[in-house]
């Protein structure tokens, strides 16, 4: 599709080699291309054709101009996340693949640029709903997106009514009709179709907590050396333009909250727990004079792994040890509840 | 003792195929005949002369990647298709490979996009004059056999939602079924069964129950809705009891905790019918019995595998059965009329269960092997890939023997793994594999299923082996990731003949004969998605040989 022209990772490479073309002219020189990678269909991120274009083509508007280039787009769809910036940007058929998650873990083969927008999880309510804790919405009938990190944190809470859509939109369009009265959902999709759609009549709360909140990146490819540095000096110098336009789209400003916060029931439940089953070993409260015993400093041993070692601890036991498995003697809940409370007391 | 029972299991394998398809030296379903054997009771290819096989001619699909064809072989025209849509139907000459009419319908374009797990397509099914095939644009088509025109097209579903179709229907009577693949996006399968002369809907069974039926409480809260249970494999059919017989794949989402407990303790979450084997009155689609290999599955343990009908002496008796190599770990031998299970042994080294109990039918589970919520179940075996994959197997009456292309794979997981969403971010670990117990990626082995045990085995260190075929020759064909044709002795598995095709081969053989020559056939082209997510295993796959997409046709030479 654009193998004729001359990318742009190719034409600062010229540059960086002291071509005459550095600066291209308006007349004479063609300008150089920037190849953009982005989803046809999908506001309020991107959108091919004429009409609302998305936050991400405007921006990448915003940074051609600003390096002098023209812009190039290969439209794919996201459906299956790395699958398409496999097919487009690994591929070579773009040199910059616009908004992808700014994480070295998401895919190790993509170069990230730095940083330039905040986006997340929300909880979407009508105003007159104050949510201020999850639990806030028990005995309220929610929406939750199939497949999310919410629907597997409410899941896990328990005692929630969720009602499950197949995405965003589905699930703001039954908040709309009010068909349930709140919904987890994707902010910024939240915001746009709050301003868009429900006449801004609802109130969009980000939320804080693990994996819920995520920073937005381009991606590029390794080997594209050059393209990098330009692009993280153009988003530097564009960042309150960027504020604009996330603000045009209606992404949500407020910070995030955490809604797991003070969850002190949960804590007392968990002590409780944890002296009824567990102190006879580990002391009450976890306070061991015995620091192998002491369960204030799983967090300091293990590090990432610790919830993953204080299941299997606790679920298969370490018999050698004189640990028993409490697989057949506790329930799920007893012991999420009683990592709740372990989780509180870490050094 | 065995012999006899070998005779008459030859008899019933050839009163199962409907009359109008009886045609003992042609292949005119996919599985061989509707009990999916890939047995073929030719001989003149032989222990004795195999070495001399060589290649009669050769046709190119005209695409790359992903060849997951069986060809069929009705009279003598031979059809056979190709990946991406298929982009071709092949009707050939099947002595001389010369194209009698080709069917190339248009795809919409782009829509890999939407596929929700590669382009293949499995090959075709044939009925009274018409040809049937399933695209990835979620219809299914009836041709003429004898000119390749549409006769009519179905929708069966949105290939937008990420569902589309790949493999054969099934034949039953005068009806043609199919089921699709995917639901990534969230999924409620079912299967719909078709007239095959007016393309008329006859009926339509939902694979998970809805509000008021039996197994709907088998789901926490809404989550039936978006359950899966998507039926993208292949059936089989038994004229005599008139049931169908389908494996539906796993639940939907992931996490198993959206649809139930998080934990080996389940109760009644079983979420039903996913990684199930339904049997289906083919009148009516009723779900006639059930049985559920991986009740409340977090491992995607899907079930899709292909049911093999044999009459094996079960228990001094001769009984009719249903054998499946499950995704799981487990080779089940179960009542065909009645659903009952009557053994269940582990066919590859699998730790996430210890074995099934006899009584309930369900898993004896090892609890810190299940992937839960926030907690990363290590060293799982098998891999989610499974003990076997679509691959088919084939069941030998001569020998008693299932031959079974299967991986030796083991992985990490998590039950938190979230369905990716278009925008969304989070990051979703790849269950990138590791060769289970011995080192080997996968084992072509054959396997006593009275006996529950195997009688021998060929490990290879790379994984993906190609598809089975057995013969009344003795003989056992089937290929490899590089590439390579081959022919093993079926009571021993030493290899007697091979042959490089130049492209990993993940298809099974078929054999037929026509004016008195033997030919054996299979398609050629390396898978291209599933590489993709094995890490460095994918490497390997990939490094082992190119794409490509050709049908093979050998012979022995001529005297």
């Amino acid at each position: 599709m654009t193998s004729s022209r001359r990318g742009l990772g190719a034409w600062l490479l010229a540059a960086a080699l002291g071509a005459s073309c550095a600066i291209p002219s308006a007349a004479g020189e063609p300008p150089s291309t920037l190849r953009v990678c982005a989803d046809p269909d999908n506001l309020p991120f991107s959108r091919e054709g004429a009409g609302e274009r998305g936050l991400l083509v405007e921006l990448a508007e915003l940074i051609a101009a600003k390096l002098g280039a023209r812009t190039e787009y290969t439209w794919w769809r996201t459906l299956y996340g790395k699958r398409a910036v496999r097919n487009t940007l690994l591929a070579g058929r773009c040199d910059a693949f616009f908004g992808l998650p700014y994480d070295r873990e998401f895919m190790p083969t993509v170069a990230l640029s730095r940083p330039f927008l905040d986006v997340g999880w929300a909880v979407v309510t009508p105003p007159e709903t104050v949510v201020a804790r999850l639990d806030d919405l028990r005995g309220r009938r929610v929406a939750v997106v199939f497949g999310s990190p919410l629907q597997m944190l409410l899941a896990s809470r328990g005692g929630f009514d969720t009602l499950t859509f197949r995405d965003d939109h589905e699930a703001l369009d039954a908040l709309g009709r009010r068909a349930v009265d709140a919904a987890f959902v994707w902010g910024p999709t939240a915001g746009y179709v709050n301003a868009r759609k429900l006449g801004g009549r609802y109130r969009v709360l980000p939320m804080a907590g693990e994996g819920l909140q995520w920073k937005m990146a381009i991606g590029l490819r390794k080997d594209s050396d050059e393209l990098g540095p330009r692009l993280d000096h153009a988003l530097a110098d564009l960042a309150p333009d960027i504020q604009r336009l996330a603000a045009r789209y209606g992404f949500p400003t407020a910070a995030p909250v955490d809604l797991l916060a003070g969850d002190a029931g949960a804590v007392a439940a968990g002590r409780e727990a944890f002296n009824q089953h567990c102190s006879h070993c580990h002391s009450p409260d976890a306070i061991s004079p015995e620091p192998s015993r002491d369960l204030r400093r799983l967090r300091a041993r293990y590090g990432p792994t610790t919830l993953a070692v204080f299941q299997v601890t606790v679920l298969a036991g370490r018999p050698e040890k004189g640990m028993p498995r409490f697989n057949d003697a506790l329930t799920p809940d007893t012991i999420r509840t009683v990592w709740t409370f372990l989780e509180s007391i870490q050094d | 003792m065995k012999r006899l029972a070998a005779l008459s299991l030859v008899a019933s394998i050839l009163s199962l195929a409907p009359a109008a398809l009886a045609q003992t030296t042609g292949w005119s379903a996919y599985g061989g005949d509707t009990a999916n054997t890939r047995y073929s009771p030719l001989a003149r290819i032989g222990t004795t002369n195999v070495a001399q096989l060589r290649v009669a001619w050769v046709l190119s699909l005209g695409s790359l990647r992903s060849q997951e064809s069986t060809p069929l072989v009705v009279g003598d025209t031979l059809y056979v298709t190709s990946s991406h849509g298929p982009k071709h139907v092949f009707a050939l000459d099947a002595r001389t490979g010369v194209v009698r009419w080709r069917y190339s319908p248009e795809v919409p374009a782009g829509i890999e996009q939407f596929t929700c797990c590669d382009v293949h397509n499995r090959g075709v099914s044939y009925a009274n004059g018409k040809v049937f095939v399933g695209r990835l644009d979620g219809h299914l088509v009836a041709l003429d056999a004898k000119t390749g025109k549409e006769a009519w097209k179905a929708q069966v579903v949105d290939y937008t939602q990420g569902s589309v179709l790949n493999s054969p229907p099934t034949i039953a009577k005068n009806l043609v079924v199919t089921g699709f693949a995917g639901g990534e996006f969230g999924a409620r399968g079912y299967l719909v069964a078709y007239d095959q002369d007016s393309g008329k809907e006859a009926w339509r069974t939902w694979t998970v129950p809805g509000p008021g039926e039996p197994g709907n409480d088998s789901w926490k809260g809404d989550s039936w809705k978006l359950g899966g249970a998507t039926v993208w494999g292949i059936g089989s059919y038994d004229p005599k009891l008139n049931l169908i017989y389908y494996g539906t794949s796993n639940p939907s989402p992931w996490g198993g905790i959206a649809r139930g407990p998080d934990s080996s303790q389940y109760g009644p979450f079983t979420n039903l019918y996913s990684s199930t084997t339904l049997a289906l009155d083919a009148d009516t689609g009723r779900i006639v019995w059930h049985y559920q290999s991986t009740p409340h599955d977090a491992w995607d343990y899907d079930g899709v595998n292909e049911l093999v009908l044999a009459d094996l002496p079960v228990g001094g008796q001769t009984t009719p059965v249903a054998l499946k190599a499950d995704r799981n770990g487990f080779f089940y031998v179960i009542h065909r009329q009645t659903g009952k299970l009557l053994s269940a042994k582990p066919f590859v080294p699998i730790n996430w269960a210890k074995d099934v109990d006899m009584a309930t039918g369900r898993p004896v589970e090892v609890p810190e092997k299940r992937p839960k919520l926030n907690y990363r179940a290590t060293d799982v075996c098998p891999h989610l890939l499974g003990g076997k994959n679509w691959q088919p197997m084939s069941f030998d009456p001569q020998t008693g023997l299932v031959y079974i292309p299967s991986l030796n794979l083991c992985m990490d997981m998590s039950g938190s793994e979230p369905q990716y969403q278009r925008g969304k971010f989070y990051l979703k670990f790849d269950a990138a594999p590791k060769a289970g117990p011995g080192g080997h990626q996968s084992e072509f082995m054959a396997w006593d299923p009275v006996k529950g045990q195997k009688v021998w085995g060929n490990p290879d260190d790379l994984v993906w082996p190609g598809g089975a075929l057995s013969t009344a020759g003795g003989l056992v064909f089937h290929g490899d990731i590089r590439g390579w044709f081959k022919a093993l002795d079926a009571r021993t598995g030493k290899m007697l003949w091979e042959f490089n095709t130049g492209s990993g081969i993940s298809a099974a053989p078929i054999t037929y004969e026509l004016d008195g020559k033997q030919y054996v056939a299979v398609v050629s082209g390396r898978t291209f998605t599933i590489p993709l997510f094995l890490g460095a295993i994918g490497k390997q796959m990939v490094d082992a040989t190119p794409e490509g997409g050709s049908l093979f046709v050998f012979e022995l030479p001529t005297k």
